[in-house]
Formats: C-alpha cells, structure tokens, sequence
C-alpha cells in the first residue's frame, strides 16, 4: 500500500485527535442568546412556499397593465422636463483623470438602505438611490462618474449581495451578475470606469458595468480596492491565495501573473499579511501590511518598489503597534492608516496616522475613532480626510451604531468638524475633472 | 427521538429540540471551526454566529434530512466570513495556542500530529475549509464543493493541494514533492 492512502485513512483520526475535545464551555451561553433569537416566521422564505425557480422567474415576470403603463408614460415626461432643465442649469461634470490628485466632488455613503450624496462644504445632502432592497458600500469610480455598490433585499441579514451600479446622480441602475458577493469580496475599479475586478470567493472575475457575462480572469488571487498600477492601469497588484503567502502582479485579462514579493513562513502572520495593499498613486510604490520579523505581536505598513524589490518598513514608531487600511495620499507623498497601540497591554485605538510615503515618525490625525477604528478615505485635492466610526461598517447592520455623523479633518492643522448628515458606509469620495 | 423529529420540533421554535441538535453537533462543529481559524475565541464567534442563523433561519429548511449538512455549511462560512473581515481589518495578531489533548500516547504518532497541524497552519484558511468539512466533517466532495460555492474541480484540486501539502510533512518514507500549484494562473 501507498504512503498516500495511509495518509488519508488516518487523517481524521488525526484531526480528531488535534482539535475535537470535550463539548465546548459556551453551549449555554449560545442557547440563551438562541432564546433571545426570535426566528424569522416561514412565510418570509418565499422559497418555502413557491419553487425557487419559479419565485425567481416571478420577481422579473413582465406586467403590461395599461394604467400603469400610462403612469409611466406621464413620468418619462416629466423626468425627461426635469432633465432638460437640470441640464440648462447644471453645466457637465467633467471626469477625472483616474490617478492623482483631482477636484472634491459629492461625497457618496450610504444610510439606511439608500445611497446618497452629500457635499462636505455646505452640508447639503441628498438621495441618489433609493427603493425597497438594501444598499451598502458605495464605491466611486475613479473617473467620477459611476457609483458601485452592493444590495441585498430589506428583510436579508445573509453575506450575500448584488452589485450594482448607477450613474453618479442615481440614474441608470443596472444589476451585474456576480452570483452574489460577500460583504467582505474586495472590489476594484478599472481606471477608465468601464469595468470593475471583483473577488468572488476565492477566483477574480471581470464585471464590465454595461451588464455583460463576467468572466473569471485568475483563480486562487485576491485584488483590493486600488489594485490597478498606474499611469495606464496595464497591471494589477493580486494576492496569491495558493502556496507562498506572496503578492504578484498581472495584466487586467490575468494574463503575465507573476510573483514580485513573499514573506517567508517564518514571518507569516494571518491575520496582518496583506490585509491592506495598494499601488502608490504615480504606480512607482506598493505599500502594504506584514509582521515585521521577530515581532509576534505587531503588524505594520512596508513599503516597496513596484517590482517587489526594496521593502522596508514604513514608520519608525517604536511602540507595538497594528497599523492597518493604509491609504495613499492623491499626490503620493503621505500615506494615513489606522492603528492600535499595545505598550501598555491593552490594545488601545489611536486617532488616525499620517506619515510621509518615506517613513518616520507617525503624526496623529483628527479625534481618537472608537474602538472599532475609523473607515476613512482621502479627498481627492488631498487637503482633508473624511472619517465614520468603522462600527457603521458592520454586517448585519449594529444595534449600538448603525450611523453616526463623519468628520471632516483639515490635514495641514488637524482641525476637524462634523459633516451635517450621518452614514452608515465607509465614505467614497467623487473625484471631478479639472 | 430521531434527527428529523427534532428539526421538526426546532423549526416550530423549540428551543429544547434545538439544543438536542446543538448537542449533538457542537463539538465537531467547535473542532472545525478550530481547524478553519487557528483561534478558538475565533472559533467560538464563528460557531455561535452559524448556530445563531441557524436557529433564526431553521423554518426556511425545506428539507429536514438536509439539516446536518446546511448547519455544517452555516459554520463553515461564518468561519470564512470571520477570517475574510479579520483579514481586511486587523485587531489581534496573537494566535492563541491550539488545544492539543494530553492523553498518553506514542511520541512519533504526537510528533506526526503536531506535524500535521503546522501543516495545517501553513495553508490556506480555503484549503483548512475542504480539510476540515471532509475528513473531519465527513462530507462528501460534491457536498463541499456546494457548501463552498465552489466547482467540483475547485474542490478536488483544494484537497489535492492540501494533501500533498500535509503528507510531505509527516511521511516517513520519501515521497515526491507536491505537484506544482499555479499562482495567480490565467483561467
């Protein structure tokens, strides 16, 4: 017999002897909180009650009644008068250059279900998207004309979402066929707008926004938001999810995926390696997170040259710290993240980092987030950063914190203010031509 | 009272017929949710978030013979979930050391257990999720690869990796290195 069906015959014993023990100590405590529980009453499983295909061919069945056909007719004219005279008031916003600094546009959140768009200035706000499903994790695309997000419909608390995407004034909805995503699948904007890189479950898929069959481009990769190298966007900076804990670099269509940089097994931390990373804004840089050698306890940002070579560790801070959601500054010269600090043996939220992208000493921003962190995002000009309390990130939505108020934090004098609407998303900022 | 009665029972909010199906399932799940996160608080939080949906989501079970394998499911993606969010969003660096039984036993047979579970540490949390719902679960390969949202061949090739990724480590006798895995390969 072969080494091989040895192996697998005595490998559930083995595992059996490595974690199964005695029933665990919180069986109690998980039956008090199913108690708490109310379960959600059969009828809202419309699968319950009618097949699956049939419920789903229902949702998209066409009706042709003639009132509301009438109705509709009376409300294509008076959107096509509104928009003849937005269009005679409002001159054309002008898209952005993908890469570098540009003009603040609308900040765009979500809150409550909707989407909406507010303006940091005047504290006008507005909703842009709105309907009976759930919407979440707005995403502005780099040019500032589009507006992706996920949704789910009103009664669901399941990780599991459309995308969407909309014109950034609400209009054109289109859903895009992802067999769903998880709340956690990254997403990435292609420069130009014209399509989005999304990671769904361990493979990612091409999704053009003119709703036409994604494709799967790599397997086994994981990309995040800022994954295109620019000036051209010719490649993407990827995970390598299989062997070597490494990043690697690809063209858009999957093609010429190659290694640049692994961390050695030694040095491997789950939950740090790569947690966030992102190309420099002028695509020369790669910044992301590791457990620096010889450090169990920490996390922090590195920073290396687009080709994997020169990595070093960022700030020169000597505290133990857990550095994380880095973000590049528009012009490339600073880069601000979150960050935890464990001197004393508690891991204590610190207000936002800001270092120069050639390390030193890190200078805190703005007013100490809550414990979850701050979900924050850079303005396009670079002057300002917008930060929410992460807890609004949460999924299904928090009891404690579903929305609160951003803040507004001047960079240069870290004089900050609170925007006049709340949100429950991490804020995305539209970027607008010069 | 057989499974079935018991998921009957639940689904009508039964709370002492749910906690005789937690019961019987809670510490193979624990031992997966283990073997998935490498943390047993982790673990804890992914164990209660998929029982917890469990019993929320139980009258939408159209197939009571079907429990087993959906709460397996539940577990297991509340595992992935948690890492996935962890991922993104760091909190603790520090994994808590694994529960490794003191019973008396060979020292080559704990030596190759230990092997085995830095192996295990070494991949994947996707590839600890197809080790774990097949050899410790039982499930059949189809069925992980449906638990996953993952095609069959996904699924093969995961375990294939794994194995091999296991077995150089704890084989006695010389075996050829595991077959080469593309990275970031063109679909």
């Amino acid at each position: 017999m072969t080494s091989l069906p040895r192996f697998e015959r005595n490998l559930p014993g083995i595992l059996e002897d490595l974690y199964l023990g005695p029933s665990p100590d919180y069986r109690d405590d998980l039956l008090a909180t199913a108690r708490r529980t109310r379960q959600r009453p059969a009828w809202s499983f419309p699968e319950r009650w009618i097949p699956v295909d049939i419920a789903n061919r229902l949702a998209f069945a066409p009706r042709y009644p003639a009132r509301l056909f009438a109705v509709a007719l009376l409300v294509l004219a008076l959107v096509a008068a509104g928009l003849l005279w937005y269009a005679g008031t409002h001159p054309p916003i002008k898209p952005a250059l993908p890469f570098g600094p540009a003009r603040n546009g609308a900040v765009v959140y979500a809150l409550g279900g909707d989407i909406y768009v507010g303006d940091s200035a005047t504290g006008n706000s507005r909703r842009i998207v709105s309907g009976t499903e759930f919407d979440r994790y707005p995403r502005v695309s780099p040019d500032g004309t589009h507006v992706a997000f996920l949704r789910t419909s009103a009664a669901s608390t399941e990780d599991k979402f459309d995308l969407v995407v909309a014109a950034i004034d609400g209009s054109s909805t289109r859903i895009l066929d992802t067999a769903k995503l998880s709340e956690s699948d990254p997403i990435s904007w292609a420069p130009d707008g014209s399509y989005l890189l999304v990671d769904v479950g361990s493979d990612t898929y091409r999704v053009e926004i003119d709703g036409s069959a994604p494709h799967r481009v790599a397997f086994e990769t994981r990309i995040q938001d800022g994954a295109f190298q620019a000036p051209s966007g010719a490649q993407v900076l990827y995970e390598s999810l299989m062997g070597a804990r490494a990043l690697g670099v690809m063209h858009p269509d999957g093609s010429g995926a190659h290694l640049i940089y692994t961390i050695p097994f030694a040095e491997q931390a789950d939950n740090c390696d790569f947690g966030t990373v992102a190309w420099s804004p002028d695509g020369s840089r790669i910044a992301f997170m590791r457990r620096p050698a010889g450090t169990p306890d920490q996390c922090r940002i590195f920073v290396m040259n687009a080709d994997g070579t020169g990595a070093h560790q960022l700030t020169t801070d000597t505290d133990v710290l857990v550095e994380t959601d880095l973000r590049w500054s528009p012009d490339g010269t600073q880069i601000a993240f979150d960050r935890w600090n464990n001197t004393i043996g508690n891991w204590l939220v610190q207000p936002i980092g800001v270092v120069s992208a050639n390390g030193g000493a890190t200078r805190s921003l703005g007013p100490t987030p809550v414990s979850d962190g701050a979900a924050f995002e850079w303005s396009p000009d670079g002057t300002s950063i917008i930060s929410a309390p992460a807890t609004v990130l949460q999924w299904p939505p928090s009891t404690s914190m579903p929305e609160a108020p951003p803040v507004i934090i001047d960079v240069a004098t870290g004089a900050s203010h609170e925007a006049a609407w709340t949100l429950s998303s991490w804020p995305s900022w539209q970027r607008v031509g010069e | 009272m057989d499974q079935r009665a018991l998921v009957e029972r639940a689904r009508q909010g039964d709370h002492d017929a749910f906690a005789a199906l937690v019961d019987a399932s809670l510490a193979r799940l624990d031992a997966a949710a283990r073997l998935i996160v490498r943390d047993p608080e982790l673990a804890r939080d992914a164990v209660q978030d998929g029982l917890i949906r469990a019993w929320r989501d139980l009258p939408g079970l159209r197939d009571p013979e079907r429990f087993d394998a959906w709460l397996r499911r539940l577990v297991v993606n509340a595992c992935l979930d948690l890492l996935r969010r962890r991922h993104r969003r760091v909190r603790e660096v520090e994994l808590n050391p694994l529960h490794i039984p003191s019973a008396p036993d060979q020292s080559s047979a704990l030596a190759d257990r230990e092997e085995v579970d830095q192996a295990l540490k070494r991949l994947d949390p996707n590839h600890r999720a197809v080790v774990a719902l097949h050899y410790l679960l039982g499930m059949p390969l189809h069925e992980v690869a449906a638990s996953l949202r993952i095609p069959i061949g996904t699924a093969k090739s995961r375990l294939h990796y794994a194995l091999s990724a296991l077995r150089v480590n704890v084989d006695v006798e010389p075996s050829p290195a595991p077959s080469p895995v593309p990275r970031g390969t063109v679909a």
